[in-house]
């Protein structure tokens, strides 16, 4: 090695570990030999796993250096029970190949890894079968997503919980692991308010003051092409919204359209004309633009320019085109599509900025095509009337005749919202606890007004707030037992459908049916098959895959130009699509890694540099370079591993260990000195990212872990920090060069080799997934006695190659998924 | 927060007619509040003018009680009794334009470009002293969106300008801009602030939250120890709701009435004027249910580029008030100070008209409105506008024009917590500009 492996303070460290290599070479049985291809040997059947450790490990973790606080001298490796975390974490670096870190002298040869693994696997593998640990996730208190969806099944209302509930936290990379989803105080007074707006909207107010809703288009968006499915064929921009409206009555909406930056209302050179709809039926349309009050300015406003900007009455009109723009119109109660867009009757003009407009002249621009701005939509006014709206039918299953009956009616109405929304049977305390709330509500209200209390109770009460598995009565301290058949079921249904059992699995459950044989799988596969699983690949893949990152990421504007909202939502849907389509066509998930397939719409595909494809609707096309198979070719996942100035090798580096090989690096020491990157060389001239990213390995402490992450991220350098594809830097003016060395120390010399060594390590990705789909299902970090779990579902997948569905089933069957530990 | 026993005795509406709602009145055996017996809270409201003011339209020539009232505050006119005028205070630690101004005016201190922290305002001093005896401890309000934060500058994220409330020096506290917000916050729920139905609510809300306590109760047995811990949070957190209800139950000893025809809002209104007019209006409300004492409310960003085409203006705010020197720019911005002083007008004038025990509201009230920047063209931020309105509970003496010599706005804070009984120990840090206490406020 030409450089200097220790700084001087840890000199005395260097003599240590120089002199224990010594010894090793001494003592041991072989001598120093490269060993290619002999197996491990030694005078007993055990010692020889004493002997691989002795020969490739104790340089470094031994008691006096303490790496990575491994001591691997001291470690017992004939009785694996004493310390099997610590075993666990030898496996993963072992079947990563890892350690020996790259540069080693000495290296197991792959026969002698595979034993060893072999050995340390089927000894833990076989200590858990005889201890059982399937862990014991903590109280559960629904996250926001399952709020919401709970609240969709049990009363046929759509909420927008992001405006009723903050954010939860997120642990795992996941939002609903109980640990963390704690109650503040804050969180307790807006469910307290979100149960009585939700229980006034579900039950329908019987009065209420005009309330306004303002729905926005984002500035990202360009509107230059047809904004959703749900808007008409032949439209361009606008926004399609499924607005609540409350009552029956009239409803006002509103149109704004979008200005530039000092004010002007963009496109008013032209007439544009906005349709309205209601429910795909036309109630209005609206001419805008075109209109000459006087000479109209220059097309690049701005204010600091004495010039000329128009003759001030048609300044004024440019300023105040739409005010008239707003319909009244008679809706009933519930959900309807309200959609605004502009019919588009021009041929298409090519290119996105006309004429290659940067962003920031963009700004001052008040030419090209009039866009939307917001909407808004104001009522109930006039004559209302809560109306027969989906909730109202849900809610209630029997309406009183008479007074007399309105006491019987109430409890059959509350005992089947309780039934449904406890995830249990209701109980004596239970339904007296929501008559005392009910005669209260009834006394000021009527019987609506009692329904509404109870309801609020529901909603607010830990019994539907927390999902609480019970210990059997009899339970012994630190028992395993099996959940109740109720529990599994809530289990199951909060997995695959983050909400509530529904009736079928609800009774199956209580009837006691749900664990005899066949059962159990039969109904994975109908939830599966369920449109509401899209709610599990939508929350598993967007927090698995970082899509909820697409949407902060921001990209400055000078340096990606071609960057804009359209292109930020192609990327979230390509992601979302293309693993869509896996689960749902139930792929192995290996195909993740190299499928040579993708999704694409029109926007997408030109910053892929495809060809030939026209319109906004996502297809499914072959790629059109091997670099874009598989996950590591998608924008949307390059893009959230860059900064938003610069692609980030350590970031790609890091991501790709941490959520694909389950081997994340630890996190810099605390102390650790961050050096700026390095972008100029000493006599000035630019630097490329390799070059750049030298200096993390200059300092031994760095290196350790930058050796693992940088090699992968500058593989991907081809990729820029929005994904597209490059083979040369602009300033440093020279090539990417992809070559480097992986973790396993196999070296690649362009990304066509590094995928072909990656997908040496498909079994780990594997293992990963399984790993982050349980850990999604359970609820709870996983800890070491897991991984013996893990192993044994990625065995019965085998002969599945590993298809979503048998890895799903495979969680679902394990014993951390249908057992619990009692109270220690 | 203070444990109060629910009231035992159900309260008692005297009805009277129109729509009315009860006005709380402190218990008088309640220890540790500033308020001796039989005096009414006091409150204190910061209203930010954003984008400095034309100031030889703004600053009268002479000082004392004679001076002349200038263009931009002839809409004070009416209130002159209840008016200062203060002139030449310095937001002494401000430093660039906008951001730093803005973030300076309620803290007193120099933003950190490198840490990216300022210090802790005055407004949230104030509110953690006070606050434990109101519902909320303080409102932050304001109009433009938060979306309208325009791009760094000096150095300083756009954000700087949108916000002058800070919790700590790092936590910047968003403002609420839509106004049915803040009613539902103030009130629920409700759409109507009958006694009657406000009454109903907050027992339907009692008694959801009494049988959700118990509900806990019965569960924390079924689980396992370290579950419970789970379980106590949310108890408590219930707790912590049924304690804010029964403070306000509690203060409920009625001695007296205002009429209001204040409905719930809609939503945000287009026009400006309606939409300053209604988070007013929301103000006044807060203050007269003692809901809270500590409210700063920003008419606009600093650095705010509104558009008030209803004045007549092509141009953006801030825009018009870099006029280099241009007629027609300086009569616009004129126009829209005017406008603004009007709508603050307004408010006085309905604080004045609302009573307050013996007094008015006004009186039981101190209002400070001013900014960061003098003139704006310049990006000055001494010789700032400073207005103070009423304050005669803590002997405030309105009428007249003072003008300072280069004092820092902090000592004007420093006042106001002095007359709050507010210790300003956590304002004077190191860092702080402050330096004693404004004199000449009370005569």
């Amino acid at each position: 090695m030409t450089q200097r492996i220790f700084q001087l303070d840890s000199y005395a460290s260097a003599i240590k570990i120089f002199t224990s290599v010594c010894f090793l070479f001494l003592f041991t049985s072989n001598g120093f030999v490269y060993s290619q291809s002999s197996t491990i040997d030694g005078p007993t059947e055990h010692s020889k796993y004493r002997t691989f450790l002795n020969r490739y490990c104790i340089a470094c973790h031994n008691e006096s250096l303490n790496t990575a606080n491994l001591m691997l001298d001291k470690a017992n490796v004939d009785d694996l029970s004493e310390a099997p975390q610590l075993w666990e974490k030898v496996i993963i670096k072992l079947s990563l190949r890892a350690m020996p870190q790259v540069g080693f002298p000495l290296r197991p040869s792959e026969t002698e890894y595979d034993q060893m693994l072999s050995y340390l696997e089927s000894e833990l593998d076989s200590l858990a079968k005889n201890n059982l640990n399937p862990g014991r996730p903590s109280i559960h208190r629904l996250n926001r997503t399952e709020y919401s969806n709970a609240i969709r099944d049990l009363l046929d209302l759509e909420i927008d919980s992001t405006a009723l509930l903050p954010p939860d936290n997120v642990a795992e990379g996941f939002d609903n692991i109980a640990e963390v989803l704690a109650v503040s105080p804050l969180l307790m007074e807006q469910y307290v308010l979100a149960a009585s707006k939700i229980s006034r909207l579900a039950i329908g107010p019987s009065s209420m003051l005009p309330v306004s809703e303002t729905y926005t288009v984002s500035e990202e968006f360009l509107q230059n092409e047809r904004m959703s499915e749900d808007l008409p064929f032949g439209s361009r921009g606008g926004i399609a919204v499924n607005h609540y409206f409350p009552m029956d009555g009239d409803y006002n909406i509103r149109i704004k359209l979008a200005r530039n930056g000092e004010g002007f209302i963009r496109g008013m050179r032209r007439e544009h004309r906005v349709d309205v709809r209601l429910d795909h039926d036309r109630l209005d349309v609206f001419k805008v633009g075109g209109e000459f009050y006087g000479k109209t300015g220059p097309l690049f406003t701005h204010s600091q320019n004495p010039d000329f900007a128009g003759d001030t009455d048609q300044i004024g009109y440019e300023f105040s085109a739409d005010k008239d723009m707003e319909t009244t119109f008679a809706v009933s109660a519930g959900n309807h599509l309200v959609g605004v867009a502009f019919m588009d009757d021009r041929a298409k003009s090519v290119g996105y900025l006309t004429p290659d407009l940067m962003i920031k002249d963009f700004a001052n621009y008040k030419g090209g095509e009039a866009m939307l701005d917001s909407v808004v939509i104001t009522g109930p006014f006039g004559e209302t009337n809560p109306g027969m709206t989906p909730s109202r039918e849900k809610i209630f299953a029997c309406v009183p005749t008479s007074a007399s009956g309105q006491e019987e009616c109430a409890r059959t109405i509350l005992s089947n919202l309780a039934h449904r929304a406890y995830r249990r049977p209701v109980d004596q305390v239970d339904l007296d606890t929501l008559m005392v709330l009910f005669d209260k509500g009834q006394d000021q209200g009527g019987f609506e007004g009692g329904i509404d209390l109870a309801l609020q109770r529901i909603l607010a009460g830990p019994e539907f707030l927390f999902r609480i598995e019970h210990d059997p009565a009899n339970a012994k301290p630190d028992t395993v037992f099996p959940i109740s058949d109720l529990d599994l079921a809530s289990r199951l249904s909060f997995f695959i459908w983050s909400s509530i059992p529904d009736v079928e699995l609800q009774n199956l459950a209580e009837n006691g049916q749900l664990r005899k044989p066949g059962v159990l799988e039969d109904q994975v596969h109908r939830m599966l098959a369920d449109p509401k699983a899209d709610i599990f690949i939508k929350n598993f893949g967007e927090q698995w895959l970082a899509l909820r990152m697409i949407d902060l990421a921001a990209p400055q504007k000078a340096l990606y130009p071609s960057f804009d909202g359209s292109l930020r939502v192609a990327m979230k849907k390509e992601l979302a699509t293309w693993f869509e389509y896996m689960v749902r066509e139930d792929k192995s998930v290996l195909d993740m890694l190299s499928a040579d397939y993708t999704f694409v719409n029109e926007r997408l595909a030109e910053h892929y540099g495809m060809p030939g494809i026209y319109g906004d609707k996502f297809r499914r096309v072959s790629v059109n370079s091997p670099d874009r198979a598989g996950l590591l070719g998608k924008a949307g996942l390059l893009m959230v591993t860059s900064f938003n100035s610069r692609t980030s090798p350590v970031v790609r580096g890091k991501w790709v260990l941490e959520n694909m090989m389950d081997m994340a690096p630890p996190p810099a020491p605390a102390d650790a000195f961050q050096p700026e990157l390095q972008v100029e060389s000493q006599e000035g001239k630019a630097l490329t990212m390799k070059e750049s990213m030298e200096a993390h390995r200059q300092n031994p402490v760095c290196a350790n872990c930058h050796k693992m992450m940088e090699p992968i991220g500058l593989a991907l350098e081809n990729f820029d920090g929005i994904g597209s594809y490059r083979t040369r830097y602009v300033e440093a003016d020279a090539e990417v060069d992809p070559s480097g060395i992986l973790f396993d120390n196999s070296e690649f010399k362009d990304t066509a080799e590094f995928r072909e060594k990656l997908l040496n390590h498909s079994n780990r990705f594997v293992h990963t997934v399984v790993g982050k789909v349980m850990t999604y299902a359970l609820g709870r970090k996983l800890e070491h006695y897991d991984q013996p779990v893990i192993r044994d579902i990625i065995s019965k997948s085998e002969s599945d190659n590993f298809t979503w569905s048998s890895l799903i089933l495979g969680v679902i069957e394990s014993t951390p998924f249908q057992y619990r530990r009692s109270q220690p | 927060m203070m444990i109060f026993k629910k009231a035992i005795q159900r309260r008692s509406f005297i009805k009277g007619a129109g729509a009315a709602i009860a006005l709380p009145f402190l218990d008088a055996m309640v220890p540790a509040l500033a308020a001796t017996a039989g005096q009414r809270p006091f409150r204190i409201g910061y209203v930010y003018l954003p984008t400095g003011r034309i100031m030889d339209h703004w600053i009268p020539t002479a000082t004392g009680s004679d001076y002349e009232l200038t263009p931009t505050l002839a809409p004070m006119a009416k209130h002159r009794e209840e008016m200062l005028v203060l002139s030449g205070l310095d937001v002494t630690a401000g430093n660039g334009s906008h951001s730093g101004p803005c973030a300076s005016y309620m803290t007193g201190i120099t933003p950190s470009k490198e840490f990216n922290t300022v210090g802790i305002s005055v407004d949230q001093i104030i509110a953690k002293q006070l606050g434990q005896e109101t519902t909320l401890a303080s409102m932050e309000l304001g109009i433009d969106p938060p979306e309208w934060a325009g791009g760094a500058v000096d150095g300083l994220s756009g954000y700087y300008t949108s916000t002058i409330s800070w919790r700590t020096e790092s936590t910047p506290l968003p403002r609420q801009v839509n106004p049915r917000n803040v009613f539902e916050r103030l009130f629920g729920d409700t759409d109507t602030l009958d006694p009657e139905a406000l009454r109903r609510r907050m027992e339907s809300k009692s008694s959801v939250l009494d049988s959700v306590s118990d509900g806990v109760k019965r569960l924390m047995t079924t689980v396992g120890s370290g579950d419970q811990h789970k379980l106590q949070e949310y108890f408590d957190a219930v707790r912590d709701i049924e304690r804010g209800i029964e403070v306000t139950e509690a203060k409920s000893e009625n001695e007296g009435f205002v009429d209001t025809d204040i409905m719930r809002p809609a939503g945000i209104p287009t026009l400006f004027e309606d939409h300053a007019n209604l988070m007013f209006d929301m103000i006044l409300l807060a203050y007269q249910t003692d809901m809270t004492r500590m409210i700063s409310f920003m008419l606009g960003h600093e650095g705010s580029d509104r558009n008030y085409l209803e004045l007549g203006a092509k141009d953006g705010h801030h825009s018009l008030t870099h006029h280099k020197g241009r007629q027609e720019a300086i009569e616009l911005v004129k126009k829209i100070e005017l406008h603004q002083s009007e709508l603050l007008s307004k408010f006085i004038g309905k604080m004045k008209a609302t009573e307050d025990g013996e007094g008015s509201l006004l009186d039981n009230t101190i209002i400070i409105a001013g900014g960061a920047h003098s003139d704006s063209n310049l990006h000055l931020h001494t010789d700032v506008p400073m207005l103070v309105f009423g304050g005669t509970q803590k002997n405030v003496k309105g009428g007249r024009h003072i003008r300072y010599d280069s004092d820092p706005v902090s000592n004007l804070h420093l006042a106001v917590m002095d007359m709050a009984n507010v210790s300003s120990e956590e304002y004077l840090t190191e860092k702080s500009d402050a330096t004693g206490i404004l004199k000449g406020l009370t005569g």
